[in-house]
Parts: C-alpha cells; structure tokens; sequence
C-alpha cells in the first residue's frame, strides 16, 4: 500500500455559537484527519455537531459562529508547481478562503436538494458559473465541461437539462445536479452533508453509489455527515461517533461495527433498524442530548448512559486507544484499566455477529 | 408559457369580467332606483324627463334598461354631470381628473418601490444593527400611519411654514405642486416594500442555495446580487395590490388636502353635491382600474417567477 | 491523565441511582406563558399594547368626568386654544375638544371593534358553510368570494353608504363588509384540513353530528390567526371610518369621530392647527400602536408566521 497522503487535519477544534440563551458550545475539541483517496463517516444525532463541524470546514459558518480554538489544516499540491502547500483554514481570511478553498479546494453536497438549487437560474448556468469565476474559463469550454459532467452524474439528454429550472426536474435529478455543480472546480474534497435523507429510498442507493464511483474516477476524499448507520455501512472507510460536540468513539468501518466500545455506539448500532431481526421493539437510546448551553461537567452521555460511572459525573473521559489498533480510539472510562468490565448488550452482540457473517 | 398557466389566466379574466359585470348591474341599479337619481330626481323639468326616458328607454323591460345603460357606459358616455358642472359631459371630467391620479399613482409606486427596495435590502444585509433597527422603525411607521397623516405635515412644515412648497395644487407650475402629494403617497409604498423586501432577503440569505453559492466559492458581492436579490424582489409584486389599495384610498383623501384636481378629489366633489353620475363614473374607474391592475400583478407574477405553478395554488 | 485524582468509588456503576429515562431539558412551558414570554420581549408590541390602553381608558373616562358636553355649542368661547380650562381647546363652534375629542376616539374605536367582531363572524360562517359543505355550494360561494374581493374597498363603501345614508349603524354595516374574506378563508382551510382526519370520519360512521367536532377542531386551530387578524384589522376599520369622514360619508352631527374630527380641523387648520392636529395625533398613535401590538402578537403566537 502506499504512503497514505494526509489531505486534512483538524485538532482540537472548539466552537461556540452566541445565542438568546447564551453561548452554546457546539464543538469541543474536536480531532479528525482525511487521507486521500479515502471516505470517513461523521455519525451522530442531529444537534450533535457533525454539521458545524463541516461547515467550519468550508468556513460559511453562521454569522454568530466563532471558532475559538484549534486548527483546520489543508494540504495540496499545488496546481503550478506542484509543490506540496499546508494551510491553517482557521488562519485564513474571508477573501483567501473565498478564492482558494472553497469550491476549488472543497466541495459540499447538500441534505436538500430541493431547496439547495437557486430557484430561478437554469441548471446550466448554475453549473458553468464556479468555472467561469474561479478559472476564467469561456463560456463554450464552460459549457462543454458542463455537459461532460451531466453525463458523469448521469444524467441523460444533459443538453436539454442545461436550459431546465430546478423545478422542473426530480429530486434524484437534482442532486445529481448537486454533484455536478460539486465537482466543477476539481476539489480533492468533498463533503457530503446527508446526501440522501431527502430522497427516496430507491434513489437513495443510487447517489451513494454514484459517489463512490466519482470518488474512485477522481480519486477524492469524501467526509460523509449522516445520522444513518446504513449509509455508513454502505461507503466509509472510517467512521467517527460524535456526540454533543465531541467525537467520542473513531476507528475503521470494521472496529466501529465488530467491536464498539462506547456504550453511546452500542446504542446507535442497537437503535438501527434492521430487516432480519425479529425484536418486537426498535431499540432508542433514552433521554435527549444535553443543553450545550449549560457547561458540560464530566461525561455529556453520562446521565443518558446505563453503563455511567461515578467518575462519568465528575471528570470528561480522555480518549483511550483499544489494545491492539492503531486507529480505534474510545472516549469512556470504561476503557480504563481499572474500570469493571463490561459488555456490549448481549441482544446487540447477536446481532452484529449476525451481520459480521452475513457480511462476509 | 404552459397550459395551467393559460388555464389561470383564463379563469382570472373570468373572474374580472364577472366582477365588472356584477358592478355594472349595482350601478344601473343605484341609478335607476335610487332617490335624486339623474332618473329619479324630482326637480327634473317635464322636458328634460322625456329625454332621459327617450335615451334610457325608461319605458322598456328591465332588462333592456341594463342593456341600454351597459353599452352606454362601455362607450364611455355616463351622462352629464347634473350639479357639479352643469351639463358637461361626465367622461371629459373623470378622464381629466384620472390622468392627474394616475400619474401620480405612477410616481408613487416608482420612486416608492425604488427607495423602499434599497432600504429593504440594506436593513437585511446590516441586520441586527441600528441601521436595520432604524429601516424597521421607519418601515412600521410607515405602513402603520395612512398617507394623509404624511400629507398634512408636510402640508404643515413645509408649505405653511417654511412656505417651500405651494399649499394648493397650482396648474401653472404642476411638477412643483405634485412633489407635496406624490411625496405624501410614496411614504406608504417606501414602508411597504422596505419592510417585505427585508424579510424575504433575510429568508433568502438563510436558504440552501444561498449556502451553496457561498460554497461554490463566489464573493460575497456576486452572492448577494446574482443569486439573493433576484429571489427576493420576485415576491415583492404581491404586495404592489395591497400598496394599490392604499395608494388609491390614499389619493382621495390627499388630493383632498392638497386640492389637486384628480379623480379622487372629483368622487369627494360629487359626493359632496350628490353628483350621481359623476360619482357612478369615478366609482366604475376606480373598480376598473384596480381590476385590470390585479389581474396584470397575478398574471405577471406567475410568468416572471419559474417556480410559481399558476392555477395550483388553491 | 496522570494529573486526575482517582476517588475509591469512581470506577463503580452508577447504577439505578440515577434515571436515564428521564429528559433533563428545560421543562416544558404550557404554550401560552411560551406566548406571553415572546411578546413581553417585544418592546414595540408592549408598548402599543399600552397605547391602545391608555387611549381606550381616556375614551371611555375622560368624558364622564368633564364638566364640558361633546355637542354643546357656545359660540361665545369658540375658537379658544389649549389653555387650563380647555385642555385641548374649543371648536370653532365653542365646543370642547378634550371631551369631543375622547368621544369621538370613542366612537371610532366602538365602530372599528364592532365592525371587525362581525367580519369574524361572518368570515367563520361563511368559510364554515363553504368548507363544510363542499361540492357545488363551495364553487359558488368562492367565486362569489372572489367577485367580491375583486372590487375596491373603497367602492363598496362609497355606494353602500350612498344608498343607506350614513348613520353609525349604517357605517358598521359597510365596514363590516369588508374585512370577512381573509377570515372566511382561513377557516374554510382549516374545515377542509380536518375534515379529512379520521376521527372525524370515524365519528360520522357512528352517527355523531360531525358539525360539533369540526366546529371543536376548528376553533382551537385558528383562534390563535383571528385574534392576529382582529387586530391588524381594527387599525383599517378606523381608517376607513376616518376615510369615509373626508369623503363626506362619515358621522352625521353632532356625532363625532376621529375623522370627523380631523375632518372639521381642516377647514381652519391654517389658523387654528390644534383643531387638526390633536386628532391627527391621536389617530396616529391609535393606528400605530394597533400595528405594534398585531405584529407582536403575530410574532407571540404564531412563530412560524415571524419574519426570521
């Protein structure tokens, strides 16, 4: 294999919002990186901080956003002369972000694609416009790198398409048109923020699908934001469980599946729905995400958690590496040494090794 | 342009047909019935009788009356006027005044929706800060207080006391005697506009394609006025009928306070003298008017904007 | 890590001492405190909402307590300004205008709130009747709806008024003519909505009168939306009250009304400008404060509808 070439790197990210009821730490302390060529998974309930984690990415955080702490680092090779550049994003000013990364560097593929296509501007002027402002291409090299891309999103009579309004066109069309517009500038990354919880279930496999195939054309590196454990099933290489605004367990698709350690990651893989089990109850995980208004003390998961341990209350877990991986990294204290020993939900245990074998 | 389009536009001339036509009976009633009517009136001279009788056939069914009388008025003849200028012909007077008022309604609504659109989208591009405080403060005003309000201070400080502009309406130098009225009406237009431009800019800027163009990496400027502003001003034509109503009851009573010879201070004119015909003719207009303006805004509306679906929306 | 001080019990479960079904979030407000809190934030709206009070208060108490009758002419103190003994002046009848003027607020807010009461009820029974009946009385009562809608306001004021004469109960009536569609509307959506829900449906099937259970779905959804509308629509009631008094439609003497009044002031504005402009004050403030207050109560009671 070879050397795997580190496109993004996040440490310790904090971020916070100014709000009516104070300011709400979304984020944490957040540490993420993304290699080429490579898919990671943000997984977590919605308020958990996945989408403001990319959004910071991208910089077009809401105006009461602030990032307080942390880098976001970026590093490509340079279109010119190749050499190998790295940016702190977070360092970076409204314009250069605006100019350099955006769009051309990073990408973003939208949860709606019913509201995320201007309303009153044809599909293909929507599509040509990144290529016009950010490489000054002609409107006939534009236009003919638009219908190439139509076609790679799969999209049919793409002439015809270009002249069309969103409205007129299908859900699936449109976040194919999503995808295109996505893909214009050539990003390295490309970040897709619920690609498919607006679509319907049949369309849905096959934007998943369409993405990994792009990804491998293009050799991309794709975040997926999702809160649907079949998706990630379905395309990450790595997955990261966030919750209130930390990632609290991180490790491959296997380890996250095969052997979760945070009792957070039992929950959500218990609370997945699931054609061949015969539960008579889907499984939720009890309470509500905590108020980040209100400063966390010790373990945001504890008062939710039937594993808590009294240290739970008192003191925030740090991440613990599991014995045996490089890349699996759980933040509980039960991975402590000297904390008792204890077992993923029998119920949940028959059920992955269920899936362990149907999946292979 | 497709078929439900067609369809509503068809169904709303319909509509617009049937509401003049439903006018039309209403006025041939009130003339034909109503006590010191042209008709009806009793100081009528045996002479002049016979000659209305002859002209409105007084002497044939009902219905035939209607007939008479509606072709009468799609010509454009509603008799004369009977007091307020003896005898001269009623639709030289209305169409006089209408020029005055319309154009001013014009005026209005131009320099209105350009001053109110920029206030709108500057309050939503500064929002939350005084400058938005200010713009929403002047917007509530203005929508809140009627033009007349506006009318008479200006009329106050301005032309009584400052002597800056005249106080009447002075044939001899119209533009400068429009500016009191004309100011006076825009006021009302400025408000509206401003503050429904404001809350569909700020609706657009948190919409997804919004993020989606900051995403694509344009600037800001681009963001704002090749993507925001067209979606924004797009529904800004609904509200030119409600800011039509206003500027025409607005008219009356400002041309009232500023004396100037339009339509609405001829249907206050010939309220006053129980003008019948005369008040018949402007009322009839004014209906016209804001029919045929009404359905020119929903038609436009739906040819301008691609998403509105035309005919679907009840 | 070497940093935290282990306690003996810290790697022991917690256990059933704590609930974990149990949702700490804030705890839940009933909906109209929720209402209350968002409008008492409104500054604008709570002080409207004082305005309307205060001139309410002063319309109804200010003339009892005066020694001045609003229709007593004495022509040997006519045209006295503001002073000590006239408060707001004297007409250029010798009439006060501190009374006159409260009773003729009086009579404009009575007109408006009367007119508007019945708008609501003939907008509810019409959307009612429309929506509930369905099939052809509805056609026919929407494009009777829409003909309507499509005549100007001023219009139908000015011919109705000519033919029944102006009178304040003939001045209700007109008014009351033309605020309804908006209410007619919003509930013949709302009869629509629930008469598809199932209850309903399952209701009939056992022989209840269906009539009772939409009327019991329906107000409770648009309570909330006829309030809102009362109360941007009481601010047009009083203006074309006051429009109709410069037309020459308004009160017959010696009954007065805020445009009556204004009306009467601008005869003699140019030499007596507080005949004019207390009014005009007032009535500003009146509409002004309405619109405070409606915007606020909007915003209160129905978040969705709030401009973000």
């Amino acid at each position: 294999m070879a050397e795997r070439e580190r496109i993004l790197k996040i440490r310790n990210l904090n971020i916070s919002f100014k709000t009516d009821s104070g300011t709400v730490n979304a984020i944490r302390g957040v540490n993420l990186d993304l290699y080429r060529g490579e898919t990671i998974a943000i997984v977590g309930e919605s308020g958990s901080g996945k989408s403001v984690t990319t959004k910071a990415i991208m910089g077009i955080m809401a105006n009461n956003g602030t990032i307080d702490s942390g880098s976001i680092e970026y590093t490509w090779h340079d279109e010119n002369t190749g050499e190998v550049r790295t940016e702190d994003i977070v360092k970076l000013n409204e314009k250069q972000m605006q100019k350099e990364i955006r769009g051309r560097k990073i990408a973003m593929v939208f949860q709606d694609p019913m509201t995320s296509l201007n309303p009153t501007m044809t599909i293909g002027k929507q599509i040509m416009e990144p290529m016009i402002y950010h490489y000054g291409k002609s409107k006939e090299e534009a236009y003919a790198k638009s219908l190439e891309l139509l076609e790679l999103v799969g999209i049919t009579d793409a002439e015809k398409r270009m002249k069309n309004y969103p409205h007129q066109l299908s859900g699936g069309m449109r976040q194919r048109i999503v995808i295109a517009i996505a893909l214009s500038c050539d990003p390295y990354v490309l970040i897709c923020d619920e690609p498919t919880t607006a679509l319907d279930v049949t369309i849905q496999a096959k934007i998943l699908e369409l993405i990994q195939d792009i990804q491998k054309k293009k050799n991309l590196s794709v975040i997926y934001i999702t809160h649907d454990l079949g998706v990630v099933a379905k395309v990450a290489d790595y997955v990261n469980v966030m919750y209130a605004g930390k990632i609290i367990e991180t490790g491959t698709i296997d380890e996250i599946f095969y052997d979760p350690r945070h009792p957070y990651t039992w929950g959500l893989l218990s609370a997945m729905p699931d054609l061949d089990t015969n539960d008579p109850e889907l499984y939720t995980i009890p309470g509500t995400p905590p108020n980040l208004a209100v400063p966390v003390k010790g373990d945001a998961f504890a008062p939710r958690n039937q594993y808590a341990l009294n240290i739970d209350l008192r003191v925030e877990p740090p991440m613990f590496e599991v014995p045996g991986s490089t890349t699996h990294k759980v933040a509980s204290w039960l991975m402590h040494p000297n904390a008792p020993k204890i077992e993923m939900p029998h119920a949940l245990k028959k059920r992955l090794e269920k899936m362990e074998k149907g999946g292979k | 342009m497709n078929k439900s389009t067609l369809k509503y536009i068809g169904k709303r001339l319909l509509i617009s047909c049937a509401t003049l036509l439903v006018i039309s009976v209403v006025l041939f009633l009130m003339v034909r019935f109503l006590p010191g009517s042209p008709i009806n009136n009793e100081k009528l001279s045996d002479a002049q009788r016979a000659i209305i009788e002859a002209k409105y056939g007084l002497d044939k069914p009902l219905i035939v009356q209607y007939v008479n009388y509606f072709k009468n008025m799609l010509t454009g003849d509603f008799g004369v006027s009977m007091n307020l200028y003896k005898d001269m012909p009623v639709s030289s007077l209305v169409g006089d005044a209408a020029k005055i008022s319309f154009a001013y309604g014009i005026c209005a609504v131009i320099i209105g929706s350009v001053i109110g659109i920029l206030l709108g989208v500057f309050a939503a591009l500064h929002r939350n800060t005084i400058w938005d405080t200010l713009a929403t403060v002047i917007s509530v005003i203005g929508v809140s207080i009627p033009s007349f309000v506006f009318a008479l201070f200006i009329l106050i400080f301005f032309a009584a006391d400052l002597q800056l502009i005249p106080t009447m309406y002075d044939e001899s130098q119209v533009v400068y005697s429009s500016i009191m009225p004309v100011l006076a009406l825009s006021v009302g237009v400025i408000a509206n506009v401003a503050r429904f431009t404001r809350t569909e800019m700020i609706s657009v800027l948190n919409s997804e394609y919004i993020t989606l163009a900051k995403a694509k990496g344009l600037d800001g400027k681009t963001v704002i006025f090749k993507h925001a502003l067209r979606n924004a001003l797009i529904p800004v034509i609904t509200i030119l009928g409600p800011i039509l109503v206003n500027l025409m009851t607005g008219t009356m009573v400002v041309e009232k306070i500023c004396s100037v010879p339009g339509l609405g201070k001829l249907l206050i004119n010939s309220i006053q003298a129980s003008d019948y015909n005369v008040i018949l003719a402007c009322s009839f207009l004014y209906a016209v008017m804001y029919i045929f303006m009404m359905l020119i805004i929903d038609v436009s509306y739906g040819i301008i904007d691609p998403r509105i679906r035309l005919g679907k929306d009840d | 890590m070497e940093d935290i001080k282990f306690l003996d019990d810290d790697f022991q479960l917690v256990g059933d001492k704590q609930d974990i079904t149990k949702d700490v979030v804030s705890p839940a407000k009933p909906a109209w405190k929720d209402a209350l809190g968002r409008f008492c934030k409104n500054k604008g709206a709570v002080i409207g909402c004082a305005v309307i009070l205060i001139i309410t208060l002063l319309a109804i108490f200010a003339p009892m307590f005066s020694s001045w009758k609003f229709d007593a002419i004495d022509t040997s103190m006519k045209n006295i300004g503001p002073c000590a003994k006239h408060w707001f002046g004297t007409d250029t009848y010798g009439r006060d205008l501190w009374v006159r003027i409260w009773t003729g607020t009086r009579y404009s807010l009575f007109i408006a709130v009367v007119a508007i009461f019945i708008d609501v009820v003939v907008g509810i029974t019409y959307g009612l009747i429309s929506g509930y009946f369905g099939g052809m009385v509805d056609s026919v009562l929407q494009r009777i709806q829409e003909i309507i809608n499509s005549i100007p306001t001023l219009v139908v004021l000015t011919l109705l008024l000519m033919v029944m004469k102006s009178s304040l109960f003939t001045i209700i009536l007109a008014l009351s003519f033309t605020e309804w569609i908006g209410m007619s509307r919003i509930t013949r959506a709302q009869v629509l909505k629930v008469k598809e829900d199932e209850f309903v449906l399952a209701s009939r099937t056992l022989g209840a009168s269906d009539f009772f259970i939409i009327f019991k779905e329906i107000l409770p959804n648009i309570y909330s939306q006829m309030i809102i509308m009362v109360m941007m629509s009481i601010p047009n009631a009083i203006f074309y009250e006051a429009y109709l008094s410069f037309v020459g439609l308004g009160l017959p003497i010696p009954l007065a009304s805020l445009g009556t009044l204004i009306n009467d002031g601008f005869n003699s504005f140019l030499v007596y400008p507080y005949m004019m402009m207390i009014p005009v004050v007032i009535f500003s403030l009146l509409m002004l404060s309405f619109n405070l207050f409606g915007d606020g109560l909007r915003d209160a009671l129905d978040p969705t509808m709030k401009e973000m």
